[in-house]
């Protein structure tokens, strides 16, 4: 049971830190949203006499200067309540609506790459593992290319060739915006469509990790004696490779997973952008363009929770499946 | 594009099959695809920053759309070209001779959309509301508003006001019966009510549609619905054109001169009212430092530039000539000071003259080939935003431009925050950046803005938009001078600009680049009635409200 | 990368094979010592090692070659010629002169990240391991938290925040490095706990050699294959970082690395008007480094885990064998044609 105790208090103090940083990071510098949102109206070809600036500065508040304990207890508290405060660049939305509209796409797209990556990566893996010497070897600098390619690179080049000239894709967008989301085959279809570049290119990037990781584990497991006596007892290889590698082979990429996870919701913050895909990455940029904290902070914490989230469900499941993880702790 | 869709779509569900991923694609459906562009009356414009939060407030910076198309000013007030405003919910508008009184009269017969009448109250109240609440008081009424009758109103204010019009004119008009328990800086108006051509039909995060409103006093519009839809950025922008699922958008396409030979059912247009600089902080009494502050180094680095270079390299020719008196040009030539003898800036460069007036204000050249003064080498920092990709090319091109007349620039980028502080606090030497207009077709706005020393401030404090902190007494008596006299008696007003020019032409506080070409790319085949040279109606571009509101109701779908 | 002709793989491998066959048969001794920290030269490692070797020579050189990367020419945008041979951009500069000079920048932001990132991982990995105990466990619990904690986003988060002036090389460097160091800590830590259970390890800390000497003399040597591959993957992972963060603006100002010619490249739309010359080449410089270092890897990964080279010495022999076999059933069937390889 130990364990699982040890991890939930790993879990906690994670988050703490993750909080902790998230209320350090903009107090540590500077910067002027009232200006900010002004450059931008200027921008548009509004006009932006002294008034106007009055006006901002007077709505958007001036500087809390209440010192810096108050400021962190009242913000664990604010956290608690859920209230993360109003978004300065969707003024006056809360800055919980704004994520909120955004973390379905971004969980969907990024969940449903993942796993089809990871299956992909782990059976191919487990197979080039198993049978060496066959043309799938040349599986593993294939995939290592791809992994080494800048994400979003790859994205624009696919979108390029898959979109633009051979028009098969959509650009841009994460749906067709004539349609009313919803659970209808006719939304879902267009969602589909939309979301199938940015989720190949996903896939592309992360399936080479999950080859190489598998085919490893499966080249090891191989020379295990267990493995020796089932070829010894006459099992087919079938079965050995099914029933006997792949199962503990696989052991590795189930905490990879998690892992993993973190690393792919970062890389589709530049996915999104390049797609126009309405997650919450483009919210991410575009808050950080707009200097607007409070939402950078919002949705920093969304991602981080969900890692830690779901690295936590994995060690919870790991310590489940494999019972030498619970004994060595 | 090519019609074949149906085997276009199989094609692409064949392609998933091979990529093993079919599982994903057999579940689409028809219908998705080349976007809503198909529907004949609905217009398609883009929002380029990103997903949208609803909000029709057309008192929040932060509105999505609403402004002009579902509520409207008194006015029109066309920044495209000098003229008279356009009534709206006004008729007729009238000054009292020493400009303390405004006399408005009101369109009879006009109803909101939740079928209310509107009246004079309705005005009183948006008026008294703006006052009553400074948040949402960006241009600084402080008048008393009174209700005649039905249909007349007066504005009465403590001092001659006539400069004030334009904005005042161009407030939008909000129903009381619905907006008095409401609190306007934060209330996002989820279901606006207006008297706009436009009602609200639609909001997505992705995209929100305006349908046409069938009792609009000016007759129902002709483009049925509006559809704007939130795209990432100007990559975003140009995709779509390319694709052909927006009809307007407003911003650069690559081979923009060439537009409608790419794709011929588009057409380019673009007008030119953003002048762009390079600002310096110019005045050494308010603490500037560093070599422009010497008028003579300001005036060298204005015939380096090589601006037709410039605008081939940097701005896709879209960019136009400008005038060093700030006047518009050639909207606004008539501004322009007789007295003024180069009344554009010229195109070609004149490393000669640069020098000669580098020499005659005692800087010699180096033996690097750069000027020094004083042991002083004329070395200048041009701040610029980083992601500015236009201006970062200028600022290159300007660079080796000046090299060629002795002037070494070095370009610095940061990021937007950190350049309007720049800017603000005086902490520059040159920044590259644009100037605006007013809300009228008048340059005396854009005077008011940049070269009044009120709107400066000394080095290290927060200056208003004057941050060249230009600062000159005779200039600021003719501004104030402008300020008591009507706007449309323009023989009045030309003595003073004449000053003005003269100082600021002298003085040079922001160095004329070019006037910054806006562009839109619009659907010709779909949409005829865009506005054109030989018809110049509105401002065209898409983020201008108003202009918008009124292109819409000039449009007419073909077809 | 799937051959069409099943045939010419094996054929390439096997003339690669031939020559490590050599040393193999010969009978020589086997290697020992520091030689087994080595990796086998194979095929596929030369052409890793050429890859890296080729563009680091291409970052270190190139810069010197070529003309002013800033130089603007009135021709704009025009593709690949004899006088550039990589074509222009917009402005009319040499693209390959930006990618020289933009290739070291990645470069040098890789190496620093990946010397800041190993350092990191080693003294927390390693030092934590050793010492055991509380520092341990204080340490690995830093290093579980900072592997969980997305990196891009606070990356992001944090290169939003950091004024210009700061924003130069280093910080970009120092930030990438201390949110990518992470798991290396955790591979070294398991690694150095193998180690530091030793006899002889046991034996020196008896022989009462002060620690830092245990773990530089005794430790580290056994981990030297480890720490490299983690340097290796943090020079990827910091290369595709900042190529990441600068496309999206957000790199370090005032340098020119790959990341900003593409987020250049891109701005000007580039891909759009067709001119691949100037889109495709920093991407794929980045992709060949990446691909290069990952087969180094590869090679690195065979000494860290021996199984994974007797997979590929068995895999070998295998083929040998099958090969003399069909050759001696040729033989016995008497064609005459048959090569005399």
């Amino acid at each position: 049971m130990s364990y699982f105790l040890r991890k939930l208090g790993f879990y906690a103090i994670a988050l703490w830190a993750a909080l902790t940083l998230n209320f350090a990071i903009p107090r540590m510098l500077p910067g002027n949203p009232v200006d900010i949102l002004l450059a931008k109206l200027q921008q548009r070809g509004g006009t932006v006499s002294p008034e106007t600036r009055e006006a901002y500065a007077l709505l958007l508040g001036g500087d809390d200067s209440s010192p810096l304990w108050k400021q962190y207890f009242d913000y664990l508290g604010n956290l608690a309540r859920g209230d993360l405060g109003v978004s300065v660049s969707y003024y006056p939305a809360n800055v919980s609506d704004v994520i909120s509209q955004s973390l379905p796409w971004t969980v969907v797209l990024v969940g449903l790459s993942t796993i089809i990556a990871a299956v992909l990566g782990v059976a191919l893996g487990a197979f080039v593992g198993w049978k060496p010497g066959t043309w799938l070897d040349s599986l593993v600098p294939a995939t290592t290319l791809l992994a080494a390619v800048p994400y979003f690179w790859l994205a624009l080049i696919l979108t390029y060739l898959l979109a633009r000239v051979l028009g098969w894709f959509p650009l841009q967008g994460g749906y067709d915006v004539t349609l009313t989301p919803g659970w209808n085959a006719e939304f879902i279809g267009s969602a589909i469509h939309y979301g199938f570049l940015p989720a190949l290119t996903i896939v592309l990037a992360s399936i080479g990790g999950w080859l190489m990781g598998m085919r490893n584990m499966m080249v090891s497991t191989l020379s295990e004696d267990y493995i020796l006596t089932a070829e010894a007892k006459g099992l087919s290889p079938r079965k050995i490779m099914r029933s006997y590698a792949s199962r503990n082979a696989v052991l590795p990429s189930v905490a990879g997973f998690a892992i993993s996870l973190g690393f792919v919701v970062s890389g589709s913050v530049i996915t999104e952008q390049v797609f126009s895909y309405p997650g919450i990455g483009s919210r991410l940029l575009s808050a950080v363009q707009n200097n607007d904290f409070a939402l950078m902070q919002g949705v920093f914490l969304f991602i981080t929770l969900a890692v830690l989230g779901a690295n936590l469900v994995v060690d919870m499941l790991y310590g489940v499946i494999d019972p030498r993880t619970r004994a060595r702790s | 594009m090519s019609p074949t869709k149906g085997t276009r779509r199989r094609a692409a569900a064949a392609l998933a099959g091979t990529a093993a991923l079919g599982l994903l694609m057999s579940a689409c459906s028809g219908s998705g695809g080349d976007g809503g562009s198909a529907e004949a009356d609905t217009l398609i414009v883009t929002s380029q920053a990103g997903d949208m939060q609803i909000n029709f407030n057309p008192f929040s910076l932060s509105r999505i759309g609403g402004l002009g198309t579902i509520y409207e000013p008194l006015f029109f007030f066309n920044k495209a070209q000098v003229s008279d405003p356009v009534p709206l919910l006004g008729t007729e508008q009238a000054w009292n001779e020493d400009g303390t009184e405004l006399a408005v009269t009101l369109r009879e017969g006009v109803t909101w959309s939740d079928d209310e009448a509107f009246t004079a109250d309705d005005v009183a109240f948006t008026f008294d509301m703006i006052k009553n609440n400074p948040s949402i008081n960006n241009s600084g009424y402080d008048g008393v508003v009174e209700v005649v009758d039905d249909t007349h109103v007066v504005f009465s204010f403590e001092e001659p006001a006539f400069v004030k019009g334009p904005d005042l004119l161009s407030t939008p008009i909000v129903p009381e019966h619905l907006w008095q328990d409401v609190n306007p800086a934060e209330d996002v108006m989820e279901n606006p009510i207006g008297t706009g051509a436009y009602t609200f039909k639609d909001f997505k995060p992705q995209a929100f549609t305006i349908e046409a409103n069938p009792d609009y006093w000016g007759g129902e519009p002709e483009v049925k619905e509006v559809r704007t839809i939130a795209l990432s950025g100007n990559q975003a922008g140009a995709d779509a054109i390319a694709a052909g699922t927006a009809d307007w958008i407003t911003s650069p396409i690559p081979d923009i001169q060439n537009t409608n030979e790419n794709f011929p059912n588009y057409e380019h247009y673009t007008q030119w009212q953003s002048q762009m600089v390079l600002s310096t902080c110019s005045s050494a009494e308010m603490g500037c430092e560093g070599p422009q502050t010497d008028p003579a180094v300001r005036h060298a680095l204005y015939y380096a530039i090589d601006r037709s270079q410039l605008n081939s390299l940097a701005f896709q020719e879209t960019a136009a000539e400008m005038s060093p008196t700030f006047a518009l040009t050639p909207s606004q030539d008539e501004f322009v000071s007789d007295s003024v003898s180069e009344p554009v800036a010229p195109m070609e460069p004149d490393p000669a003259q640069a020098g000669q007036i580098l020499e005659a204000a005692g800087w010699a050249k180096g033996e690097d080939g750069i000027y020094a003064k004083d042991g002083e080498r004329l070395t200048l920092t041009v701040e610029l935003v980083s992601g500015w990709t236009d201006y970062i090319t200028a600022v290159d091109t300007i660079a080796s431009q000046a090299a060629e007349a002795g002037i070494e620039i070095e370009a610095a980028q940061s990021s937007w925050n950190e350049w309007t502080e720049k800017k603000g606090t005086g902490e520059f030497q040159l920044a590259i950046d644009s100037l605006w207009q007013g809300p009228a077709p008048d340059p005396y706005y854009l005077y008011t803005y940049f070269f009044a020393s009120a709107a400066g401030a000394p080095v290290g404090e927060t200056a208003g938009n004057n941050y060249s902190r230009y600062s000159n007494p005779v200039v600021d008596e003719a501004l104030d001078a402008i300020a008591q006299l009507p706007t449309d008696d323009a023989e009045a007003r030309q003595p003073y600009f004449d000053t003005i020019h003269a100082e600021i032409v002298r003085d040079m506080p922001y160095i004329p680049v070019m006037t910054g070409g806006t562009t839109s790319i619009w659907n010709i085949t779909k949409f005829s009635g865009w506005p054109s040279d030989e018809d110049l109606y509105a401002y065209p571009a898409v983020w201008s409200a108003f202009d918008m509101a009124e292109i819409l109701k000039h449009l007419e779908p073909n077809g | 990368m799937t051959n069409p002709n099943p045939a010419a793989a094996p054929a390439a491998d096997e003339a690669a094979e031939r020559l490590a066959a050599t040393s193999a048969e010969d009978g020589r001794p086997i290697r020992s010592g520091w030689r087994m920290l080595l990796p086998t030269m194979t095929p596929w490692l030369a052409v890793g090692l050429s890859l890296v070797v080729g563009i680091t020579l291409f970052g270190l050189i190139g810069p010197f070659l070529v003309g002013d990367p800033e130089q603007i020419r009135d021709q704009g945008l025009t593709g690949p010629s004899g006088e550039f041979w990589l074509g222009t951009t917009q402005t009319g500069q040499d693209v390959l002169a930006q990618l020289a000079h933009a290739t070291r920048g990645s470069l040098q932001i890789g190496f620093l990240v990946g010397v800041l990132a190993t350092l990191l991982s080693a003294f927390f990995g390693i030092y934590g391991a050793y010492k055991g105990r509380f520092v341990d466990e204080a340490f690995s619990l830093l290093s579980n938290v900072f592997l969980v904690i997305p990196g891009l986003p606070l990356i992001i988060v944090i290169s939003g925040f950091v004024p210009r002036e700061s924003r130069g090389l280093w910080t970009i460097a120092v930030v990438l490095a201390v949110t990518g160091w992470a798991a290396s800590a955790r591979v070294l830590r398991a690694q150095t706990l193998s180690v530091r259970n030793r006899d002889y390890v046991a034996a020196s800390q008896v022989a009462g050699e002060r620690p830092w000497r245990v773990i530089m003399v005794e430790i580290l040597p056994n981990l030297l294959p480890v720490i490299a591959s983690q340097f290796v993957f943090a020079v990827i992972a910091a290369i595709l970082g900042e190529a990441g963060l600068s496309f999206i603006g957000l790199g370090a100002s005032n340098s020119s690395t790959l990341g900003t010619m593409l987020y250049y490249a891109q701005n000007g739309f580039a891909l759009s008007l067709g001119a691949w010359w100037w889109f495709i080449p920093p991407g794929l410089i980045i992709a060949m480094f990446g691909t290069g270092l990952s087969i180094v890897n590869f090679s690195i990964d065979e000494i860290i885990n021996p199984k994974l080279k007797n997979l590929r010495l068995h895999r070998k022999r295998a083929r040998r064998a099958a090969r003399l076999e069909r050759q001696l059933t040729r033989t016995a069937s008497a064609d005459p044609e048959v090569s005399d390889r």
